[in-house]
């Protein structure tokens, strides 16, 4: 029966249990819904507004939990419902429906699962569900089903074309490209795969599995003797390996920002769950790109390409919903977030328009885990298959395979089904279980998958590739009873990671699972016969049963034919004269304006291991473009994280584009003083690209070979990426490519986590200095001031010379480890200009006085406008001879000064820039963004008082910075962390207990 | 949780405990409101934490999510009718962000002798803003933030307030994260001639242990 509770604020909670409410359960539930009646209705008339009735939603989960916690039992679901008006209808109809009258039925569904169904016609049956599969697969099934002597059945079907769609298979990337005529000698992955042949250095891990791991330090564990039971924190030595990871989720944040990117950021986290046999995730990165925001009738730069009839969501609406999501799954589950990025372009030239109307989010992250524990070991035959975490609900079908074609291919109910939702609690009580493990002696998990795209499907198959399994249908886990065998076995519900582990040590697994309140299913075992079965127990019914050679054995060779085409974009025209006015406008390109309405929302300290993230200096504005974690609690060894990409520039050159990207990242890094100096990092390439269109393969293939070619030269390696290549969306009336892009992640192990230098120049302290990394001459091509002027340009800058980039690039290494550099800042999006002018952002009074003449460049807008890789830092002048010696070219270009103005000579040209009025414009489209999500109240006492909120600090007299000295052979009083799932913050509130001098 | 829920945990060998930071239950019908339930109605954990409370040489500080549970709970001002409650940022957002905070002249006996310095410190909340329905000598605010406004303030709290203790001194709640405040890596702004192996915030946990060590 469903009871209505009503709170003042007309929400009404519907709580259906299985018997009558007793008195003394009436009076907690009218606690626990905050003072609500109880009605005595069995219905209620009037409009509503509550969740889809066929979804159990994360919510009501939890609520259900909390009445358990309160002793009352047998409720089944809650949720909560708002009176609206009859004719509303601004609502989230894809989470949402609305209700005229709630009553007992509401929760009822008249759906009976359907049956396992043989497939007769497995081309129609592809049409019909949208599966992807080209003619090839489907001749191949057509000939496998006569190979086996029956009918295939419609998971079988449908699970071929998950485990074997573009998005896992990585066809595309695997396969053979025709280029002019020519056949390429190796495929894109190859020319991946070659790095890190060329260039080891400190790989543990490449390519095979769900991160890449490089070796890192010896470190200290801090942690519970054992998991299974309350126990004193103790530390222990381990030798540490370092993960990178980067995943898109382009797909499902055009279609629903907020989940899309929840569930990005979400199952990104649980791949750096799942390296080698469970590893931890530390810290998180995203990246936005849309196209114009056209946040106000102002901003000339927006008008040039007609907006669109948007098929899903305005891109205002996407920068702030899919940021959202992205922040809250991280908020929730207990991982900050510390670097990141966006872009907003669109352009349209010769009839041909191009845009991020198909957005791209990218989540990505840096983790570590132990060096014993960083390769999977072979399941045995017996062992058994687990999951842990969350239930099957009809949620993100066939993902995989919509995810791999263009956005509005498909009917909008095919691509809205195929969305997730997120439930980050879940996942942190999984991945606590899984640290519980990691954490122990001996970790007794053999392998270890998590659950995306393909759900149980290619998660389990995946566990079992090289042996074979039997999965049990009834074992595995149903939040809604009307799934069917293909659904539950298809779905992609997220938050569950699948693992393998040997019968006698299930049990303490369990142990532990249950501690964390981790839902836990043994729901199959390794049977060795190479063989991939989903059968049921009790009724027999056998959706799936082929062998594994049968289901991962199609492999039609993609072949890529392509012409390659010059295209010419038209140049840029400008006055000197009107700077003033370009500046303007470029501080105002979400590119380059401030990502406060990012950074004041997302956790950037959870866990106590932030040691670098986003905003610097006095006023915390987010500057730094390098972020860095502790891998302890000793305050030494990190890791340093940062992103590179320069799509604008690929347009024009995509060599250029993609050498551009990794040094991008790499004068971000730069500022970390790393182990090993550039040797010591490694990269990630997430390729974005609009594969199947003319011209757009040649290039993607140009822009592979160059970002192979050059990380190559620079020594360094990609163990990791990923691959997104239907980035084109379809309109009625024609269709929108998205920039062939790639985005670089770059990780490293970081020696002294104390010693990052930021961009915040320092009043009384030393001379500034300007190096250009590109070796090239200024120019404007592919640039954020070609973007404001409606161009793209004809020339872009390029990296010349990796060695003499490695060269300078080790030598301010040198140069920060001896503590000679004292702020410093990239060149990127903006130009020298902006990062002039950054520099002098973050503390009040502060300005500088440059002179450029040195430069040599007579035109002054190149010079400051011109997005050449390079760097600003500020240093005393000891630094110049040993640069000299290194034969390094530099240029000192000014000093600080402490007066709120940037002075810029060049030859006979100057400018007096007024830093707190260019704050403020730089400041404003953050502010702009900020009013949608903060209000215009709030977001405007922020843009009014956020620059007057200045760091002043008052140390007490008494305190020394030591250190407490504890006396070990004295008693250590005991000490308690109390905690309840959702609880993200243990850890670092036992160490400070323990540092104190408390057993915790 | 689990441990004092089953009884395999009672409290009653422990003499400092922190409630801490999180979204336990996702904030599901308020932040830490199921947590707080999982008190209420439980008899065995309701029971360990009342005579934790209940014993003179027990100290305990809230943190964040645990400051909410600890309000929920009533346990900072128990003789007051109407109790003080945590609200939902005047932002209705979620808050990140690094900011400082003032010592108030307090009876913490983790923080008092912090009096008067202004020290850095992380937020990041949806619901911290602290309703103190009576004048604000009614309470002991031993923290506020070093501005009253949005966003040095990042929820709109009563009387600018941050931290809250009881009448004791010994108990303790705050929505500013000192635990991930510890070191000079962890503060996102140090003051550039210091050379600290750690923040003031350890005084605070000190204290604490020096505290115990005398009761």
């Amino acid at each position: 029966m469903i009871y209505f509770f009503k709170n003042p604020h007309h929400t009404i909670f519907a709580l259906q249990i299985q018997r009558p409410l007793t008195a003394d359960e009436i009076a907690k539930l009218i606690w626990l819904f905050g003072g609500s009646e109880l009605l005595s209705d069995e219905s209620l008339p009037g409009s509503f507004v509550g969740p889809r009735a066929t979804m159990i939603t994360p919510w009501s989960t939890n609520a259900v939990e909390i009445t358990q916690n309160m002793g009352i039992t047998a409720v089944l679901r809650i949720e909560e419902f708002t009176e609206v008006n009859p004719d509303f209808n601004d609502f989230d109809h894809m989470l949402l429906q609305k209700y005229e009258g709630l009553d007992q039925d509401i929760f009822t569904i008249h759906l009976k699962p359907e049956p396992v169904l043989e497939v007769d016609d497995i081309a129609a049956y592809n049409q019909k569900e949208g599966l992807s599969l080209s003619d090839e697969e489907v001749d191949y099934l057509n000939a496998l089903a006569k190979k086996l002597g029956r009918k295939l059945t419609d998971s079988e079907v449908f699970g071929f074309s998950q485990v074997n769609s573009e998005h896992c298979r990585h066809k595309i990337f695997n396969g053979t490209f025709v280029i002019d005529g020519t056949e390429q000698p190796t495929s894109l992955f190859k020319l991946i795969r070659k790095t890190s042949e060329k260039n080891p250095n400190n790989i543990v891990s490449a390519y095979k599995d769900n991160v890449a791991f490089i070796k890192g330090p010896k470190l200290q564990q801090f942690a519970p003797l054992r998991a299974d039971k309350p126990d004193f924190y103790t530390i222990k030595e381990f030798d540490s390996v370092i993960s990178l990871k980067a995943e898109t989720h382009n797909f499902p944040t055009t279609v629903e920002p907020f989940n899309g990117a929840a569930t990005g950021s979400g199952g990104e986290i649980r791949d750096r769950l799942a390296g080698g046999q469970g590893s931890l995730p530390l810290a998180g990165s995203a990246v936005y790109m849309t196209a114009f925001s056209r946040l106000e009738e102002n901003r000339p730069w927006e008008k040039a390409m007609e907006e669109r009839d948007w098929l899903y969501q305005t891109p205002m609406d996407i920068l702030i919903k899919a940021s959202n999501g992205a922040s809250d799954f991280g908020n929730k589950f207990g991982q900050p977030l510390i670097t990141g990025s966006v872009l907003t372009f669109e352009h349209e030239e010769d009839a041909r328009k191009l845009g991020f109307d198909k957005v791209i989010m990218l989540a990505g992250g840096v983790g570590y885990g132990k060096n014993e524990q960083s390769k999977k070991l072979q399941p045995a035959t017996g062992d058994k298959i687990v999951v842990l975490g969350g239930e099957n609900y009809r949620i993100g079908m066939g993902g995989a395979a919509v995810s791999s074609a263009d956005t509005g291919a498909f009917g909008s109910g095919i691509e809205l089904n195929a969305i997730q939702r997120s439930n980050p609690e879940m996942q942190k009580r999984a991945a606590n279980a899984i640290r519980g493990l990691v954490e122990s002696d001996h970790n007794t998990i053999v392998s270890i998958h998590d659950h995306g795209a393909g759900g149980h499907l290619n998660c389990l198959s995946e566990l079992i590739e090289s042996t074979g399994g039997q999965i049990d249908l009834d074992q595995l886990p149903v939040g809604d009873p009307t799934l069917s065998a293909k659904e539950i076995i298809g779905n992609e519900s997220q938050e569950r990671m699948g693992l393998i582990i040997a019968e006698e040590h299930l049990q303490m697994l369990k142990e532990i699972a249950d501690r964390e309140r981790a839902p836990i299913y043994t729901v199959g075992q390794v049977t060795g016969n190479h063989r991939f079965t989903i059968a049921s127990s009790s009724n027999g019914s056998k959706p799936m049963d082929l062998a594994l050679n049968d289901m991962f054995g199609s492999s039609p060779k993609t072949i890529m034919e392509d012409q390659s085409i010059k295209r010419t974009y038209r140049d840029l025209s400008y006055r000197e004269t009107d700077l003033p006015l370009y500046l303007n406008q470029l501080l105002q390109l979400e590119a380059v304006a401030c990502k406060d309405w990012l950074t004041n929302k997302v956790d950037r300290c959870v866990g106590g291991r932030v040691a670098k993230q986003q905003c610097a200096g006095p006023l915390q504005l987010p500057l730094n473009n390098c972020g860095v974690m502790a891998l302890d609690y000793q305050g030494k060894d990190g890791v340093a994280t940062s992103i590179g990409h320069a799509p604008l520039s690929a347009l024009i050159n995509a060599a250029a584009g993609s050498r551009n990207a990794v040094a991008e990242s790499l004068s971000n890094i730069i500022w970390a003083p790393l182990n090993e100096g550039l040797q010591g990092v490694s990269l990630s390439a997430n390729w974005m690209w609009p594969c199947k269109n003319e011209g757009e393969d040649a290039r993607l293939y140009e822009a592979v070979k160059a970002c192979s070619d050059f990380a190559i030269d620079l020594g360094i390696n990609i163990p990791t990426g990923k691959d997104s290549l239907s980035m084109k969306q379809k309109y009625p009336d024609g269709e929108v490519i998205a920039p062939g892009t790639v985005i670089i992640s770059a990780a490293a192990h970081c020696t002294d986590i104390t010693a990052v230098v930021e961009p915040v120049l320092q009043k009384k302290r030393g001379e500034i200095y300007y190096i250009n990394l590109s070796g090239d001459k200024p120019k404007l091509g592919g640039s954020s001031f070609a973007q404001i002027l409606n161009c793209i340009g004809t020339d872009t800058p390029d990296i010349i010379d990796p060695k003499a980039f490695k060269a300078t690039f080790n030598a301010i290494q040198e140069l920060i480890k001896s503590g000679k550099i004292i702020a410093g800042h990239d060149i990127g999006s903006g130009g020298l200009i902006t990062t002039l002018l950054e520099m002098c952002f973050a503390d009040r009074d502060l300005g500088a006085n440059i002179d450029l003449s040195a430069l040599k460049e007579q035109d002054s807008i190149k010079l400051l406008f011109a997005e050449n890789i390079g760097i600003v830092f500020q240093a005393d002048e000891s630094i110049e001879q040993d640069l000299e010696e290194k034969g390094i070219i530099f240029y000192k270009i000014g000093q600080v000064s402490e007066k709120a103005t940037l002075e810029i000579t060049n030859n006979a040209s100057q400018w007096s820039f007024d830093i707190d009025e260019l704050r403020d414009i730089w400041f404003k489209t953050s502010y702009l963004l900020d009013q949608k999500q903060s209000g215009q109240e709030k977001a405007t006492e922020r843009f009014r008082n956020y620059k007057n909120h200045v760091l002043n600090y008052s140390f007490p007299a008494h305190f020394d910075g030591k250190k407490p000295q504890i006396d070990n052979t004295k008693y250590r009083p005991k000490a308690a962390v109390i905690r309840e799932k959702g609880s993200n913050s243990v850890r670092e509130l036992a160490n400070a207990m323990y540092l104190a001098g408390f057993d915790v | 949780m689990t441990d004092l829920i089953s009884g395999r945990e009672n409290l009653e060998d422990i003499q400092f405990i922190g409630a801490v930071g999180g979204f336990s239950n996702s904030d599901v019908l308020g932040s830490a409101k199921g947590w707080a339930g999982a008190f209420m109605y439980n008899e065995k954990a309701r029971i360990a934490l009342e005579n934790f409370f209940n014993r003179p040489d027990t100290l305990s500080v809230g943190i964040c999510n645990g400051c909410q549970l600890f309000i929920e709970l009533g346990l900072i001002n128990p003789d007051h009718k109407d109790k003080p409650k945590m609200l939902h940022n005047d932002s209705h957002k979620h808050e990140s962000g690094f900011t400082a905070l003032t010592i108030q002249k307090n009876n913490s006996i983790m923080l008092s002798n912090l009096a008067g310095s202004t020290l850095g410190v992380w937020i990041s909340h949806g619901e911290g803003k602290f309703q103190l329905p009576y004048n604000e000598d009614q309470y002991h605010i031993v923290a506020k933030y070093h501005y009253d406004s949005y966003p040095a303030n990042p929820n709109g709290s009563d009387y600018n307030t941050a931290m809250l203790c009881d009448k004791s001194g010994r108990h303790l709640v705050m929505m500013p994260h000192i635990e991930r405040s510890l070191f000079q890596w962890h503060w996102a702004h140090y003051p550039s001639e210091r050379n600290d192996e750690v923040s003031p915030w350890i005084e605070a946990f000190v204290n604490a242990r020096k505290w115990i060590e005398k009761h």
